[in-house]
């Protein structure tokens, strides 16, 4: 070769390595998402969806999606296993040998929140801002385009669809035509799942609150201010909502937004927290997670190592628990109840 | 180091403007490269001046014949070659330095625009590491990326008869190809290794950032295409844009350089 092309040539490599390695913080993202039935914990881990048998701790199968996939699969009552890709594809897998049933190709971004199923009706949220219903079989039955993108999974009352949007927008739908009851405009943006019970939903915002609404017109009940974001929705656990924020609370109210007590753990909280034999169970991003008694008082810390930003699985008597850059390269650690490490799971390569 | 001098600071810049403009991403993308082009044009002037100074150099009839004279003779040609620089007034290092310092400014621009999209959670969180907690910039961390036909934090397609278009990389590519060939400085030597990674790079780079604009968020692509109509409005008003380069089989015109004193 000759020399006088040498410099070019090596310029051009180091622009491309450059925009190469700037672009991959384009490259989308996230934490891996689980779900489990009594004997197999399914879960999108990056570029494959992996089904695990808790017993003998085996790969069943995994599935290749195109890029990538972080939302939890879902396990509907009629034997599907829904996988939202960010390759823009929602699929139908049949649990048992993650045989294809359908895709749904219709989106145009990532499915980063899980889908809702009920009667018979899946309501899949998309970041392309679009809430799409579709049938069972795949089919589209509505879509409705809402102002920004829905990252949480919505809920539903059997009359009316509810979610949040990264535009700070809750949105209530009619559930077999999809056309708009209500829409209110929130302080924050809405990134996780809301809780629905009683007429009232319940919301983390992002700008730092937890907030009450009234599900049949969307009237703000009340709103209580956290020390920072709340990246997920609350945990509602009989009487009581708990919610963890930004700043590594734990923080615990009361149906009418009192604030029952709060504990100071170490490192921000994203996901949220999930009830496990009688007690309230939270990762942090200090790697830990938090066994804390209903009433606050006691807390017990078990250290997994990484990040824990994905939210808990629980699966029987274990919680399943997927740290983000651990040293270790376990897709997943089982915890026993007493949060001692039972097994972990590591693909083969 | 590099995150908290480079890209956080301008990350939290092209929210502010965001703001600003009434939380459209799309036209704070514009607004801050051309923003940005303007802080660094007169670095960009110093560059243009020295590179022209050293091409023209190239057909200078006395740094020839040093050439020829001092062939063999490495040690005497680069003390001639010194010499002459300070007679013709020539800043070697006038057209590499404002390059390098241009060069942080515009990654980390490139930079805060991927990470301003937050187009997944791990992103966001990222962001949220980033953003100054004052002037309300917290509140904007979940960006609206629709601008005009785009999502910007998707690769951008115009779907026509059910075929994606890249439109955008396709503008990318003509952008970069038309600035490069209208800019580029005449050499009159054949052997100047300066002017022929210019010729490959501007065969080169419109493909590579064509293939980018086509891979990743249109929202990069927005900002190839107005960073390269700035520059060559930059070029324009300095009086440095060949637009007969264009035209097959035309050869721009080769100047002198005379001496100074």
């Amino acid at each position: 070769m000759k020399t006088k092309l040498l410099l070019p040539i090596a310029a051009l490599l180091v622009v491309s390595l450059f925009l190469g390695g700037c672009a991959t913080g384009m490259t989308p993202s996230s934490w891996n998402g689980m779900t489990s039935d009594a004997d197999y914990a399914y879960i999108s881990g990056g570029p494959y969806v992996y089904a695990i048998n808790l017993e003998t701790h085996a790969e069943a199968w995994r599935f290749q999606v195109k890029t990538s996939a972080f939302a939890a699969p879902v396990l509907t009552g009629d034997g599907q296993l829904l996988v939202g890709g960010y390759n823009n594809i929602l699929y139908s897998l049949d649990p048992a040998d993650a045989s294809e049933n359908w895709q749904f190709a219709q989106a145009r971004d990532r499915w980063i929140g899980s889908p809702l199923v009920a009667e018979e009706t899946i309501y899949a949220p998309n970041a392309d801002y679009s809430l799409y219903a579709l049938d069972m079989d795949g089919n589209l039955l509505w879509s409705f385009k809402a102002d920004q993108s829905i990252w949480g999974t919505p809920v539903t009352d059997g009359e009316l669809v509810y979610f949040g949007t990264l535009g700070s927008k809750v949105y209530a739908l009619e559930v077999a035509t999809g056309e708009l009851a209500w829409e209110v405009e929130m302080d924050g943006a809405v990134l996780g799942s809301p809780v629905l019970q009683d007429g009232m939903l319940y919301f983390g915002l992002f700008n730092g609150a937890l907030t009450a609404l009234d599900s049949r017109d969307g009237n703000l009940l009340w709103q209580e201010a956290l020390e920072s974001w709340a990246w997920s929705g609350p945990l509602l656990a009989g009487e009581t909502l708990y919610i963890g924020d930004g700043a590594g609370n734990l923080s615990a109210y009361s149906l009418r937004g009192d604030l029952l007590w709060k504990q100071e753990l170490n490192g921000a909280i994203v996901g949220p927290p999930v009830l496990v034999a009688g007690e309230i169970v939270v990762g942090s991003d200090a790697g830990d997670i938090y066994f804390v008694s209903l009433d606050g008082e006691d807390v017990r810390t078990v250290s997994v190592g990484g990040q824990v930003y994905g939210p808990l699985q629980p699966a029987g008597t274990l919680i399943l628990v997927s740290p983000t850059e651990s040293e270790s390269e376990s897709l997943f650690i089982a915890l026993d109840e007493n949060g001692a490490q039972a097994w972990d799971f590591t693909p083969a390569k | 180091m590099w995150e908290t001098i480079i890209v956080n600071p301008l990350t939290n810049i092209l929210l502010f403007i965001y703001q600003l403009v009434g939380s459209q991403f799309g036209i704070a993308i514009i607004i801050f490269t051309i923003l940005i082009r303007v802080v660094t044009h007169p670095l960009m002037a110093k560059q243009i001046k020295g590179s022209q100074a050293m091409q023209e150099l190239q057909s200078n009839k006395e740094w020839q014949d040093i050439q020829k004279k001092h062939k063999g003779d490495k040690e005497k040609l680069a003390q001639e070659q010194m010499r002459l620089y300070k007679e013709l007034g020539i800043n070697p290092f006038a057209s590499c330095l404002p390059t390098l310092i241009q060069m942080p400014i515009i990654f980390g621009l490139y930079q805060s625009i991927v990470r301003a999209l937050a187009a997944s959670p791990a992103q966001l969180l990222i962001l949220t590491g980033a953003v100054w907690p004052f002037g309300g910039l917290d509140q904007l961390i979940s960006v609206n990326s629709q601008f005009l036909w785009m999502n910007l934090g998707q690769p951008e397609r115009v779907y026509m008869f059910g075929v994606g278009v890249p439109v955008l990389a396709i503008l990318v590519a003509i952008t970069t190809y038309i600035q490069s060939k209208v800019t580029m400085t005449p050499s009159a030597s054949p052997n100047d290794q300066a002017a022929s990674m210019n010729k490959m790079m501007s065969l080169y780079m419109p493909l590579l950032l064509g293939y980018f604009a086509y891979n990743y968020a249109s929202g990069l692509a927005v900002y190839f295409i107005v960073s390269n109509l700035a520059g060559l409005v930059q070029y324009a008003l300095l009086g440095k844009v060949n637009w007969k380069a264009l035209l097959p089989g035309k050869k721009p015109a080769q100047k002198s350089l005379a001496r100074t004193k």
